[in-house]
This record gives C-alpha cells, structure tokens and sequence, in this order.
C-alpha cells in the first residue's frame, strides 16, 4: 500500500505549486498569497515531491522504486491538472488532505 | 526567409508526428494493452477462471504424478510453471516413445483438466506492438518480418518527436498546469491537452520507446536481420521447448529448459531417483522464482534434473537467465547456478526488463499503463490538433483536399484502432471454443495473420481476421463518412462495444462476472471492469465529439483560395 501513499505525497506535491503558479493565482486565491506564503509553497511543493520517493522505495527499493517514483510524478500530475480545469479550488484543496492521507496511509502499513 | 531552429524543429515535430502518429497511435494502443497481456489471456482462456490453485510445491508433486502416468518410460520430461499471480497454466512437455514432442496444458488446480482453448488472447497485442502481426517469406521460404524495421522507424521518430516538442514547447514552466478547456480557439485546448500529458508523461515516455527501440537494436542492422530471418521455427512442436501455447512466452523463458547441454542421451538402467519437489526447493533457495524443470531420462539411473530460473522476475527489473543441475539418483548438484552474459546481452536484457514491465508487480504495471495511455493520447491529441489548426488556413483546393484527407485518416488510424481492438476482445469472447487448433496451435516467435481458405481457419486465425476486418470496415467508415460523424460513430461503437464485455460473458460458460467474483479471481474481473471503465471514458469523448467542432467539414469552411501578398 506504500505506492498509495506515493500517490498522495506527489499530488500535494503538485497541489502546492498549481496554487502559486502566476496563471492560476487568481483562479485559486480570493486575495494573492504574501510572498512568504509563496515561498513556503513553492518549498513544501518540491519538497513532497521529492518525498514520496521515499513510499515507492519501500514498496519497491532504489531502481525499481525510483522508476515507480517517476511514473507516479506523471500520474499524480494528471489526476490533478484536468480536474482542476473543472473545480480548481477544490483541486487544489485537495492536495491538503492528500498530504494527511499520504502520512495515515503510511502510518497504518 | 531563413527560418529560425524553433521553426525548424516545428516542422520536424509536425510532419514526423502526423505521418508515423497513424503508426504510432496503434503502437502505443497496443503496447499499453500488452502490459497486462497475461492477465488478458488469461481472461481469454475460460477453463482457468475461478480455479482453486495447488502451492507451488503442489504442483510440481502432480506434475511429476502427471509425467509418470502418461509417459513413464520417457527420455525427458519438461515442466513449465504457472505464472500463479497472472496465467496461471500448467504446461507438461514429454518426449513420446518415438522422441516426439507432446505437450499438455493443464489447469494447475489438481483436476486434470485441460484448457483446450487455443487463443491469441493477449499474446495479440505483444506480437502487434512490434510487427503489426505481419509476416513475410523471404526468399529462402523463411518467415521474415520487415514490419519491426518499420515500428523501429516509428520508435526513432518518436523519440525525435519528443525531444524537439521539448524544443518548440513555449514556456514549459510557466504552463505547466495549464489547460484553458474553455478556451475560444479549439486549437488552445488540444494544444493545451497535449502539452499537459506530453510534458508530464514525458520520462515514461522517452524511457519506454528508448528502450523498446534499444533493446532490439541489434535487428536493425544487416547480421541481426539474417539472424531474425532464422529465427522463428517453421516446424510446429518438434524443437524441445519450442512449440505449445502458452507458457514458453509466459514467463518469457524463450527455449533454454527442454535444451539440456549435450543432446538427449540414452536411457540408462531403472533406478529410484530422489523427489524432484525437495531438489525444486533447493534451487529455488539458490536462485530465487523458477520458470520451471526438465528431467532427463526420468526413473533411471543417469537421471538428471535442470531447473531454470524465470527470463523475467517480478523482483528485478532486469531480465535474467540462470539454471541449476542435479543428479536425479543421489541429488548432488551437477553444475551450480552463476550464468555469466556478455556485456551487450546484460545492457539488451537491462532495456528489455524496463520495457517489458514484469517487475513490480500490479502496481508497477498500473503505472506503465497509466502512463502509456498518456502517451497514447497525447498522439490522438497531436493528430487532432494538426486538422483543428490547419483546416480554416487552407490556401487552395489542393491543401483543402489534403487537410480532409488527413482528417479522415486520423479518424481510421485512432477511432479505427480503438474499434478494431474492442472488436477483437469481444472475438476472443465470443467465437465458439471448438474453432480452437486441434493440434494445441503454433506458438512461434511472431503469431502473425495467415492467408488460408476459410475452411481451414482455426481460432487464432479467425481472431485476427475479425481485429483486421473491423479496422478495414472503419478506415471505409471513415473515408465517406463525414469527419465529425465518423468521430462520434467509431467512438460510441467502441464505447459499446467495451461497456459491452462484462455483458457477452454471460454468453459464455464460467466468464460471467457475477461468478467470479464470488470466486475471488480478480484479474479475470479486473479486465471486464477495466474494459467497462475504458468504454464509459470513450463514451464521454463520442459524446464530446458529437457535439464539438472537431470535425467540421472543411469544404465549409475554405472559401476561395485566399493568395499571400507575394503571389
């Protein structure tokens, strides 16, 4: 069940740095975030990416894991950009209770 | 006017994605239906759903039992193990008292029941995604296949599309989560919907054409094509190990267990020999899953056993090849595992288990096919966009002509594919198992399309015809029909036809899936579900395609040739 968690590590990933990118800005804030608020996504955004490395490697190990973590990335990515052409705020909502359920997931392997 | 390099790779992205696009639309459907390929034949194949199956140790004791009440007196005896998790078949070779091959494939629950279907089943999508299932004679009467020059070709250009869509991709970062579907111009959107899976995708997909291109690269220069030229066995079932369905492209273990190093040798005296199951756990201890076992004159007293290991392992993802030999009598190890490959063969098998995807397990298959199906309509996406851009810009009869051309081989090549592959899931369905080969069927390198009077067809051929039939009676469809018409038919037939697979089931004895669920075997299940879910995707595009301007009859729309300033 670790790649689960991958799935949803990654997509809050990319939740994160939809929020901030210029485009959507004001598809998804009522008012534009503060730069610090900006900053701290752009961070949390690469770094939960980088992170669920970490579930496809203990589903997997290191070469199988990192092709999984790859792919993962990819399918995170859409299951997140065409939904959020329709609801983006709640697209991107979304990534925050991914991040919980990308550490519940780990928690009750 | 000189052209600046974006504009020049534009080109390149353009022409080479629309004329090999129609090629690769249906590599990439094909391929990414091949991921599952053993659960598709298995889903294929009625007499394995819903049985209980023996343990691994199980099975190797009823095969033993098996060999020793048909074939006793044997010279050689070969068992190829079940895939459990995927196919699980039990293939028994033996040689008869003539030394001819006879082969039986069994239903590993400990019944002895035969699975008498001789299916192509998801062997088809294997054997398409790289020859088009064509076959040629060369002129020494040999099989030859050219078509894998040309998926080769399709490979190369892929990656030459890839590359130079990064180049002419304007703002990669700044419209990475970028799709406008409400935007004004259609163009935007299909752009927009190729951009998305195409950048994101993007890894996978260099990675599995680079790979699929790589790992046969040796076929593509002149000593690899004689040796392809050689290479399936035109004799049916007499090569050790080369002939029966099912299991030898299973495991992908190509010949090595029936050929034992040194020929078959005589028969020696009756001798006790020691249980095989207790040598079977020692080797696998040694050398992780088996693919399965050849015993050398059985029962007698120069008895030897050799234990292969799997080509493909779900726990590595290199390809692999190892064996193991033991004396049958007292059980000592002949000559231990540590096969050492050259470095080209170790670099081949490296490309060919990233390609191949048997590591993993489910999950990691799930993935590819997630991503293959991007890859997939990315293609779709990049064919559309090429009529949706050009078709108000024609600037004469001629280029009016050829952009409705264009269009309705884009409507062949993608809603064509797609109908020809439900239809030839519902042949494998539907077709009465009786048509199956009586002799067991060939299972060669390349199960390609044979050209014989209709009397003579067995299954296999009829599948074919029936996946070939239905992609010709499309490509018509879509050459007279009008474009947007022709869309929205070919999708909704296909829509239907795949919500339509768990339905046919009930048609047939044990494929319902009311019963296998209640039967626990999900990856027959998985597939009816998988179809179903694909079909409901399609559905929502035909209805999508109805009533969009995708295709919009051009004649409408091109006015009188409109003349640039400098004519």
């Amino acid at each position: 069940m670790y790649f689960v968690s991958a799935f949803f590590c990654a997509y809050a990933g990319f939740a994160a740095l939809c929020a901030i990118t210029t485009r959507n800005v004001p598809v998804v804030w009522t008012t534009p975030p503060s730069p610090g608020v900006v900053k701290a996504l752009r961070v949390a955004g690469f770094l939960l990416l980088a992170l669920s490395w970490i579930p496809c490697y203990l589903n997997w190990d290191v070469p199988m894991g990192t092709a999984a973590w790859l792919m993962n990335l990819s399918a995170s990515g859409f299951a997140l950009i065409f939904p959020f052409a329709y609801a983006p705020k709640r697209s991107v909502q979304a990534g925050g209770v991914a991040a919980l359920l990308a550490v519940l997931v780990l928690l009750v392997r | 006017m000189e052209k600046s390099f974006t504009q020049r790779m534009s080109w390149l992205h353009t022409w080479f994605g629309l004329v090999l696009g129609w090629l690769a639309f249906a590599l990439f459907l094909t391929g990414t239906l091949a991921v599952f390929w053993l659960e598709i034949q298995h889903w294929a194949e009625p007499e394995l759903h819903g049985a209980k199956m023996l343990s691994a140790p199980a099975t190797v004791q009823y095969s033993l039992d098996y060999l020793q009440k048909v074939a006793p007196d044997s010279k050689r005896w070969s068992v190829y193990m079940p895939d459990f998790n995927r196919h699980p078949m039990l293939l028994l070779h033996w040689l008869d008292e003539n030394d001819a091959q006879q082969f039986v494939r069994l239903v590993p629950d400990g019944s002895g029941r035969e699975v008498k279907t001789v299916t192509n089943g998801g062997r088809f999508f294997v054997d398409f995604h790289w020859t088009f299932n064509r076959a040629m004679p060369d002129l020494q009467g040999r099989t030859f296949t050219w078509t894998y020059m040309l998926s080769g070709f399709v490979g190369l250009a892929f990656l030459i599309g890839s590359i130079t869509g990064l180049v002419i991709h304007k703002k990669i970062f700044r419209n990475f989560f970028t799709f406008r579907r409400d935007a004004k111009v259609p163009q935007t959107r299909w752009l927009d919907a190729h951009n998305v899976l195409g950048v994101l995708a993007w890894p996978f997909l260099f990675m599995i054409v680079l790979s699929g291109v790589a790992f046969y690269c040796y076929l593509y220069i002149p000593s690899g094509m004689q040796m392809a030229a050689r290479y399936p066995a035109p004799a049916r079932v007499t090569a050790p190990g080369a002939g029966g369905p099912g299991m030898i492209w299973a495991r992908v273990v190509t010949d090595t267990i029936g050929l034992v190093p040194g020929g078959l040798p005589e028969p020696g005296s009756p001798a006790p020999n020691v249980p095989v199951a207790d040598l079977f756990a020692q080797a696998q201890a040694q050398m992780g899953e088996l693919s399965g076992f050849t015993i050398n004159s059985p029962n007698r007293d120069n008895a030897t056993v050799r234990f292969t290991t799997a080509r493909a392992r779900p726990d590595v993802i290199t390809f692999t090849s190892d064996s193991m030999t033991f004396d049958g009598v007292t059980g000592r190890v002949i000559s231990p595992p540590g096969n050492t490959v050259e470095a080209v063969q170790r670099l081949s098998n490296i490309f060919a288990g990233i390609h191949f995807a048997f590591y993993g397990g489910t999950a990691m298959r799930l993935l590819y096919f997630l991503c293959g199906a991007a890859g997939t309509i990315m293609i779709a996406t990049g064919l559309v966009m090429f009529s949706t851009k050009r078709r108000t810009m024609a600037h004469s009869p001629a280029a009016a002509r050829f952009y409705e051309f264009v269009e309705r081989m884009n409507v062949a090549s993608v809603g064509g594919v797609l109908f020809a592959c439900a239809s030839y899931f519902w042949a494998l369905r539907l077709l009465p198992l009786s048509l199956s080969d009586p002799s067991g069927g060939s299972w060669d390198v390349y199960a390609s399309i044979r050209a014989v009077p209709f009397e003579q067809a067995v299954r296999t051929d009829l599948e074919l015809y029936v996946f070939w039939l239905a992609w010709g009676v499309a490509t018509v469809h879509a050459l007279v029909r009008v474009p947007q018409k022709a869309w929205t038919e070919q999708l909704a037939a296909t829509a239907a036809l795949c919500v339509g697979l768990p339905a046919i089931g009930y048609l047939v004895p044990n494929c319902d899936i009311g019963s296998m669920i209640a039967a626990g075997d999900w990856k027959m299940v998985a597939v009816d579900l998988g179809g179903m879910s694909i079909g409901l995707m399609l559905g929502f595009a035909a209805w999508k395609a109805s009533g969009s301007r995708v295709g919009v009859r051009i004649g409408k729309l091109v006015g009188p040739p409109v003349l640039s300033p400098a004519e």
